[in-house]
């Protein structure tokens, strides 16, 4: 990232050959429009190879949009407000994930520079603090999207700035942040109206009135992911399926207390609904679910650890256009619904059945002959599912499509029938415990090699 | 698909091994064809991770492991060769799955070193990305790659404790911050040994915990009395396990000069730590006769314990040293009959008498000469009834035992070097008869 270091040589040709033969023919216009298609080190490579050059490669244009992931480790504080310096009001999208040793300086500097950036994403930029928060609120009318995932030392006060200073914010990611209180979350939810995706992932500090204050002052919100937030009860999501009509993506997985009542009102509100996540949602039972199921068309059901769940024909009736459905763990699931899932949903790609138990060869058969396993059916998980015999791979052998099965744990399960398997499906991926059946070749091959010429000579 | 892949990956893998730097190079010399060749197929690719997944699990669920060990069974029924017995926190693994989880982590291990964030992703692509997801390229994030690195160099030592690049990592990687870091990395340590006792990596690993925790005060001169014994009993499971094991003698050597020489221990506190280790070794000489490190350690022992002199008592320092040597020579000499033939025992023997005559030789001319030479004598009187007795011991029995005339001939040479020392002081052992050699003194 040193751009304008030349080395002495380099000074001198540049003044003998002050105008090369590309700078002569080409306008420099074009130059700067070529530019504009490389990447970063390509861009800092022809910095270095002359001054006008130098010129053109730096010029603000080139640098809309920045990507520094690659350089994580080694990217400083003053490399970024080299880059604000030079990139000015052009700069719309920065991404700085994983940079931990860029500060609050370096990103007030920017925030001052780039008053135009819409795209910001300081994920795991553990240094900085409320202070960069603070110059973006002030400086950042633009920003609709901030990822500030993994940054402990945010607080509240981040939230209430940003809620003040950048009210078209669309997407703000404050998983992990720690230090975030119900408080911060009421505040940006005043401020921030148009915001569109809310993730915030894996804490607790998301509570009852922290979600309320979300559906009430961002109707607009599409994706919600409440990930791990194990306070949260029905009441909030009530009142976020009546505010929030247009939710299509919803992860309450972790959030224990929330029953079906929950999915009642998700049902007769949220129609746009097309992937659920609830994993470990354990109050969940197929009640809710089938009203779910009887709204919505959804096209990701995850349901991993829902002990409770038996599901029954409600879902093969109403989904239609399933594609993808987890069921890991969830030990009541038994033939008879896969009997259903397999009349019901022609267009299923990926089932997860792991630890499923009660599962036998007998609902592995009724998949097989399914319509949607002809065509789709491509990932089948049935690892730990200890009733499943080599007759379910018999069944299974009319799936063309399948590309992946996995048996880890199905001690029912042997080597033969895994051939026979394959005998059918060449390109299928088994996964199970077996050892290849060829070793990794040992290290002295080369006595092989000698005998094979003897049986050549 | 996946093989075309795969074959495309391999030469870039070749090179980067070519790159290395030497110490990569030395210990992946012999790994690096399997490397290769195990890229070839994706599919062992899979099973690996999964093993390597469920090693991790079984961490996770039990942070007390205390025995690893690999179990030579074939790969059979569909199960996971992963056997963790929870209720014993033993851990071992079914020996047809080692080559693949081996070569396994050892390259992606080394995908993670080299940063190589895209051969790492289409390495682990080819798995369930739903459950590994956490490592597709563009997801993969600084601390990502180094938790990731730990995990693998914790399977790869487990493995195969002398590849220093997975120590070093973790040296780079584990802060030693709290009690928990440390007591966990030690723990590892403990681990790595109860498969590999004579590994010299985990020792030297071992130092440098040691090391790091005084640097940042985890572990205290003051509570000396709670962390020392556990330090040596740790230490002692591979000394049982490996017979003669040098390098867990030579680290017992060096915590206790660590301790000895460090200026905030007060001299109570290293006389007490003193003490007990030669309670310790005490016990354990009874039982192990033929321990070259062992014995080599007891006369270090000794000797530091010469050197470390109480304050305001060395007249009974002195005392009390000079009866420890000749209780040592008189232990020594109950095992010499009762063990016949070991060579340890006579060297060690030597050794004692050495330091006996050099300190006496140092510290005797200032003493009260009386005392002294009534020391003397009695060292010579007694040593000259000892030699009699296995040389008579020869004599009844002839041609009996070749552990007895073993156990002549070393007698034989003790005489010799003996003599050679006695000569300084005019005086000799004979190697006839009691009786009749008393008259020489």
């Amino acid at each position: 990232m040193k751009h304008s270091q030349y080395s002495v040589q380099q000074r001198a040709r540049g003044c003998i050959e002050e105008e090369s033969l590309i700078n002569q023919k080409l306008p420099k216009e074009l130059l700067l429009r070529i530019f504009s298609f490389l990447d970063i080190i390509s861009l800092c490579r022809c910095a270095q190879v002359s001054k006008p050059w130098n010129l053109l490669a730096l010029d603000g244009s080139n640098w809309q949009k920045i990507d520094l992931f690659n350089f994580q480790t080694d990217i400083e504080g003053a490399v970024v407000e080299n880059i604000a310096r030079r990139s000015g009001g052009f700069l719309k999208k920065l991404s700085l994930r994983g940079c931990q040793s860029v500060g609050d300086n370096a990103l007030k500097t920017f925030a001052q520079q780039c008053h135009n950036i819409e795209e910001l994403n300081l994920e795991e930029c553990k240094q900085i603090t409320d202070a960069t928060c603070v110059s973006l609120s002030r400086n950042g009318r633009k920003l609709q999207r901030l990822e500030l995932a993994s940054c402990s030392n945010i607080t509240d006060e981040s939230l209430k700035a940003l809620a003040e200073g950048c009210s078209n914010l669309v997407h703000l990611n404050i998983s992990w942040c720690d230090n975030i209180t119900e408080k911060g979350v009421s505040a940006l939810s005043r401020g921030c109206n148009k915001l569109k995706s809310f993730v915030a992932k894996g804490r607790l500090f998301i509570d009852n009135d922290s979600v309320m204050h979300l559906a009430e002052y961002c109707p607009l919100l599409e994706v919600l992911n409440f990930n791990g937030a194990a306070s949260i009860t029905d009441d909030s999501i009530q009142k976020l399926a009546q505010n929030c009509p247009n939710i299509h993506y919803l992860c309450v997985s972790g959030c224990a207390n929330l029953t079906d009542t929950s999915l009642m009102a998700l049902a007769q509100h949220c129609h746009k609904l097309s992937t659920f996540e609830a994993a470990g949602c354990s109050q969940f039972t197929d009640g809710g679910f089938q009203a779910l199921a009887r709204v919505w068309r959804p096209t990701l059901y995850f349901f991993a650890y829902c002990v409770h769940l038996i599901l029954c024909c409600f879902v093969s009736k109403n989904c239609h256009y399933l594609e993808k459905m987890d069921l890991e763990d969830c030990v009541l699931i038994s033939d008879n619904t896969l009997t259903h899932l397999a009349a019901g949903c022609p267009r299923l790609e990926q089932l997860t059945l792991s630890h499923c138990e009660l599962i036998t060869d007998d609902g592995i058969r009724q998949l097989g002959m399914a319509p949607c396993s002809a065509e789709h059916l491509t990932i089948l998980e049935l690892d730990n599912c200890p009733l499943i015999t080599d007759a379910s791979l018999e069944h299974l052998v009319s799936c063309h499509n399948l590309q992946r099965i996995e048996l880890y744990d199905c001690q029912l399960i042997t080597r033969a029938g895994i051939r026979r398997l394959r005998n059918h499906l060449p390109n299928i991926r088994v996964h199970a415990y077996f050892a290849p059946m060829t070793p990794p070749p040992p290290v002295g091959g080369s006595r092989q090699r000698y005998c094979r010429c003897c049986v050549i000579l | 698909m996946a093989l075309a892949k795969a074959s495309n990956r391999s030469p870039r893998l070749t090179e980067g091994l070519n790159q290395g730097d030497a110490e990569e190079r030395r210990c992946s010399k012999k790994k690096s064809k399997i490397c290769t060749d195990f890229s070839e197929n994706s599919e062992y690719a899979d099973l690996a991770e999964k093993v390597f997944q469920d090693v991790n699990a079984a961490f996770e669920r039990d942070e007390l492991i205390d025995e690893f060990d690999i179990v030579p069974v074939e790969s059979k029924a569909n199960h996971s060769p992963v056997l963790h017995v929870a209720s014993e926190h033993k851990l071992a693994l079914e020996a047809w799955c080692v080559p693949y989880l081996f070569t396994h982590s050892y390259k992606s291990f080394l995908a993670v070193r080299r940063k190589q964030k895209c051969s790492l992703s289409s390495l682990i692509s080819s798995t369930n990305p739903s459950k590994y997801g956490s490592f597709k390229a563009s997801n993969f994030s600084e601390s990502d790659r180094i938790n990731r690195g730990l995990v693998l160099s914790r399977t790869l030592v487990l493995l195969n404790p002398d590849i220093t690049m997975a120590w070093n990592f973790r040296r780079d990687f584990v802060p030693i911050v709290s009690p928990a870091i440390l007591e966990a990395e030690l723990r590892l340590v403990s681990l790595v040994s109860t498969r590999k006792p004579k590994c010299p990596e985990g020792f030297v690993y071992r130092r440098w915990l040691i090391n790091q925790a005084f640097k940042n005060h985890l572990l205290l001169p003051e509570t000396i009395g709670e962390w020392f014994p556990i330090e040596v009993k740790s230490i002692e499971i591979p000394i049982l396990k490996y017979f003669s094991n040098y390098h867990a003698w030579s680290y017992r050597m060096w915590l206790l000069q660590k301790i000895l020489y460090d200026q905030g221990i007060p001299l109570e506190q290293k006389l007490l730590v003193l003490e007990s280790e030669v309670n310790c070794t005490d016990a354990w000489m009874n039982t192990q006769v033929s321990d070259y490190c062992g014995h080599h350690y007891r006369h270090k022992l000794l000797h530091l314990l010469q050197l470390t002199v109480p304050e305001n008592s060395s007249t009974t320092h002195h005392e009390k040293f000079i009866a420890r040597m000749k209780k040592e020579l008189d232990q020594n000499a109950k095992q010499i009959e009762l063990y016949e033939g070991h060579e340890s025992l006579w060297c060690h023997r030597r050794a004692v008498m050495k330091m006996l005559l050099e300190y006496l030789a140092d510290n005797g001319s200032d003493e009260c000469n009386n005392s002294h030479s009534v020391i003397i004598k009695d060292l010579v009187y007694n040593e000259q009834k000892f030699v009699s007795l296995i040389i008579s011991d020869d004599n009844v029995a002839e041609n009996s035992k070749e552990r007895t005339t073993l156990n002549c001939n070393h007698c034989r040479k003790y005489v010799a070097w003996t003599n050679a020392q006695f000569s300084k002081f005019n005086w000799q052992l004979s190697t006839n008869d009691f009786n009749s050699s008393q008259s020489c003194i």
